[in-house]
């Protein structure tokens, strides 16, 4: 079968496209020439435009039969014509669908991880400290903001917190939000805690190092002795440390060792040159006078003679010197083995106040705990007190630097790369205000109550000053109650004012006072505080305490005994406690108790029926010490006193030799001359005529 | 990406966009630049623009070009803005915007802010006009004598500017007419 012979395909021919819907009717010359020539901006352009369109009956009419690429170019040309019209745009409206599609979508994922974080940072610069958010929801509409746990970190003790609290909501002041202000109407919050400890540190990373904490040790107690069971012995070995005379006995023990060496090899050498010069000496000496029979020997003799005294006159002098120098020396060892003979005396005073304590002896043995104790809690407070008001000062500055400071305007000469705040009148709004913070909550078992007012960075745009009340009521009974004010006016430089009530309050005092026998100590507490300061370096404290039942379960030793005793026949034991710190940062602590009159009497009656005994005890305890542990320190004493008589009787020897010598020279020298007379007698003199 | 965004803008100049709208860009983006970012002002601004027939390709790239100079500029705009915002005639103006909600958030109280407002609107309108001129004289003398310089013909030969050519021609379709 055949097959037709294929037919060459035609040439592709581009294909027209339709003009675009702006073309197809017919316009009107003006609206033509004014809605699209006038939005062709090129010249070719506007001109193939124009030549595209045919005039008919006033009106143009887009001109059949044009080649498709022309056809595309006025498309596109259609495109500019209606993007060249008019200024607004319509089109943005699904950007701003999508811009609140965002909103939403940041609302719900993105706003409070965010939020969380700034919140984190702003209680971070305040408190110069991490800061930890958990699950904060912020509810715009509402203006509510809440979280399930804050901690923030004490920046001086950055493993601990400075506080740390619960569950928390807080309503927002939406008129204050709109201005740029953050207003807490009121917070609720479920638990409040302090000083919780943490498992990371929490000091910033660029944060100073905080100041060195000054580290607790137990107070130096004095022990209250057990009369019936004293022993003396261990009574010196307990306070060896402290009694003078073994520091006095090493002192001269040392300074006597120190001196033997010091004179030992000066001694030896100079006594053996003695020796030696003893040798010369004698053989001087021994020449006989009458065996010298010529004016020759005489002079040998003598020759000898001066060379013994030159030799001993040497010999002599060093003998002195080292004679004069220990002797010196031992002037000064003999007052310090008098000052440690005399250190014993003392010693045996201070530990026959062991044994006859009067009221004094037990407020010694009593204060540095009770101070210690007391120091601990009021110190505690104190620390949360000058932390908020170094944190109301923060507040202060960085409102400052802030929008906040309406009347003081930024008016840094050199510009800063943030520009410059001027403060306008108008909006009272601190930067930042916490109306009210109230939280009710039981813990340690006690039920918590805390009332905050009025927290601000400008305290002049806030009606009424900072306060706090704080009461806590112990499932037991006791109550305490505290008041406290802070004024962060400009013109009250930060006055604060604080009361302080404790009623009923059982105490337990545990083994604050054990050291003195008194362990477990308990009663029922009342006390009165009021403080009041300029500023967190300048204040003053007084309280007044009275603990009321006192009981020791089990005291430990006589005296122990007797106080417990009068404590709990005495209907309350009072104490005042007086505190200040001045401008200059002198601190000063005061405690007055009436302790020592209850117990001082039963004390010194007690003591003194086994006063007696225990004093003779001591004294032969001492001087056991003394002779066993002492003496032996002086061991040294007795080269000392050689090597002094060894030199002094080389010194009177060489004195001795010295004299002698002087003898036999002049008996020599006497011969001498007698030997030249008798040399000359029998010779004539020449006869001299005038 | 980064040559197609170039692209864009000499489309922009080489096509039938308006010279106005291209002009109110870069105005736009100079008003942009001179205010500065992280303020409610700044949005509104951004927002206004956002809803007008301004090119935002220009307005981005000045903007961008002006924001490296900025720096350069504090000084001036700090005094210009603490004038205006000490003035004692718009005290009261201040003093009772200030008192309004959400005015606050424009932070107009900032020197810089307020500086950069007064000189972004104050050349706003020599800006446009002088960019809008600038535009026409490119479309009407430059933009062909360019071409045809013997420097245009040796850019365009250029690896990078070829890209560019291209990228243009398959952006504004203007091939076939020029």
């Amino acid at each position: 079968m055949k097959t037709a012979k294929k037919e060459p395909k035609a040439p592709k021919t581009a294909k027209v496209p339709k003009p675009h819907a702006m073309y197809r009717k017919p316009i009107p010359e003006k609206k033509f020439q004014r809605r699209y020539l006038r939005h062709i901006e090129l010249p070719k352009d506007k001109a193939m435009l124009d030549a595209a369109f045919e005039v008919r009956d006033g009106k143009r009419l887009l001109k059949a039969g044009l080649p498709a690429d022309q056809l595309t170019r006025l498309n596109i040309l259609a495109r500019f014509i209606k993007s060249n019209r008019g200024f607004v745009k319509t089109g943005p409206l699904l950007a701003v669908g999508i811009l609140v599609a965002g909103v939403v979508v940041f609302g719900l994922f993105l706003m409070n991880p965010l939020l969380e974080r700034a919140a984190e940072a702003g209680l971070e610069a305040v408190f110069g400290a991490r800061a930890e958010i958990v699950g904060l929801r912020f509810q715009p509409f509402r203006m509510r903001l809440a979280y399930s746990s804050l901690a923030v970190a004490d920046s001086d003790k950055p493993m601990s917190n400075l506080f740390e609290t619960g569950q928390a909501e807080l309503r927002l002041n939406p008129s204050a939000m709109l201005r740029g202000r953050v207003y807490i109407e009121e917070a609720s919050v479920a638990t409040i805690a302090l000083g919780t400890p943490r498992a990371m540190s929490g000091a910033l990373p660029d944060a100073p190092e905080p100041p060195p904490q000054a580290e607790q040790t137990a107070p130096d107690t004095p022990p209250l002795v057990d009369l019936s069971r004293f022993d003396a012995k261990a009574l010196i070995q307990q306070e060896k440390d402290k009694l003078l005379c073994t520091a006095a006995y090493e002192e001269a023990g040392t300074a006597y060792n120190d001196a033997v060496q010091r004179w030992e090899a000066r001694a030896d050498s100079s006594k053996k040159a003695v020796a030696d010069a003893g040798t010369s000496v004698k053989a001087a000496l021994a020449i006989d006078l009458g065996a010298i029979k010529t004016l020759d020997q005489a002079t040998a003799a003598i020759a000898t003679v001066k060379t013994a005294i030159s030799q001993a006159k040497t010999v002599g002098t060093e003998a002195k010197a080292v004679s004069d120098g220990i002797g010196k020396d031992a002037a000064t060892l003999k007052d310090l083995s008098g000052a440690a003979a005399s250190s014993v005396k003392t010693d045996l005073a201070y530990l026959k106040g062991f044994v006859t304590p009067g009221s004094g002896a037990a407020m010694a043995a009593l204060e540095p705990s009770i101070k210690a104790m007391l120091s601990d809690q009021g110190e505690t407070w104190l620390y949360y007190g000058r932390r908020a008001l170094d944190i109301l000062g923060r507040l202060r500055v960085k409102a400052g630097s802030g929008s906040g400071n309406k009347d003081k305007d930024d008016d840094r000469a050199v510009p800063s790369p943030k520009g410059r705040n001027v403060y306008f009148p108008g909006a009272d709004y601190p930067a930042f205000r916490l109306g009210r913070l109230a939280s009710e909550f039981p813990a340690g078992g006690a039920a918590w109550s805390i009332d905050i007012r009025e927290l601000s960075t400008e305290p002049d745009l806030v009606p009424a000053p900072s306060t706090l009340d704080l009461s806590m009521e112990r499932d037991s009974g006791g109550r305490i109650v505290v008041k406290a004010q802070a004024d962060g006016k400009a013109t009250a430089a930060l006055a604060f004012s604080l009361t302080a009530s404790a009623n009923d309050l059982a105490v337990d005092l545990g083994d604050a006072l054990a050291k003195a026998g008194l362990a477990g100590l308990t009663g029922t507490l009342g006390a009165e505080a009021r403080a009041q300061g300029r500023s967190a370096d300048i204040w003053e404290l007084g309280a007044d305490l009275g603990l009321a039942d006192a009981r020791v379960p089990s005291p430990e030793g006589t005296l122990a005994q007797a106080i417990a005793d009068a404590l709990e026949r005495s209907e309350s034991v009072d104490a005042g406690i007086r505190a200040a710190q001045s401008a200059g940062g002198e601190s000063e602590f005061s405690l007055t108790t009436s302790i020592d009159t209850i117990v001082g009497q039963a004390v010194s009656a007690l003591a003194a029926s086994y006063a007696k005994q225990a004093t003779a005890d001591l004294e032969q305890a001492l001087g056991d010490y003394v002779e066993t542990e002492l003496d032996g320190k002086l061991g040294s004493k007795e080269d000392f006193d050689a090597l002094l008589a060894a030199a002094k009787g080389d010194d009177k020897a060489m004195d001795s030799y010295k004299k002698a010598l002087d003898d036999k020279l002049k008996q020599l020298e006497a011969k001498v001359a007698a030997l030249g007379a008798g040399a000359l007698q029998g010779i004539g003199l020449p006869g001299v005529s005038p | 990406m980064f040559i197609k965004m170039i692209a864009r803008l000499f489309a922009t100049l080489n096509s039938n966009a308006s010279r106005g709208q291209v002009a109110a860009g870069m105005a736009s983006g100079l008003l942009l630049a001179l205010v500065p970012a992280g303020n409610l002002l700044w949005i509104v601004l951004f927002l206004l623009i956002f809803f007008t027939k301004v090119h935002y390709g220009m307005t981005l790239l000045v903007s961008a070009v002006f924001k490296l100079v900025l720096p350069l500029l504090g000084g001036p705009l700090d005094a210009l803005g603490w004038a205006v915002l000490t003035a004692p005639a718009l005290k009261p103006l201040f003093t009772s915007l200030n008192a309004l909600p959400v005015a606050p958030l424009t932070r107009f109280n900032n020197t810089l802010v307020m500086g950069g407002l007064v000189a972004g609107l104050a050349l706003w309108l020599p800006a446009y006009f002088g960019f809008r001129i600038l535009v026409g004289l490119y479309r009407e003398r430059w933009a062909e004598r360019i071409a045809s310089s013997k420097l245009g013909k040796a850019i365009k030969k250029l690896p990078l500017v070829g890209s560019i050519a291209k990228a243009v021609a398959g952006i504004s379709g203007r091939a076939s007419a020029s």
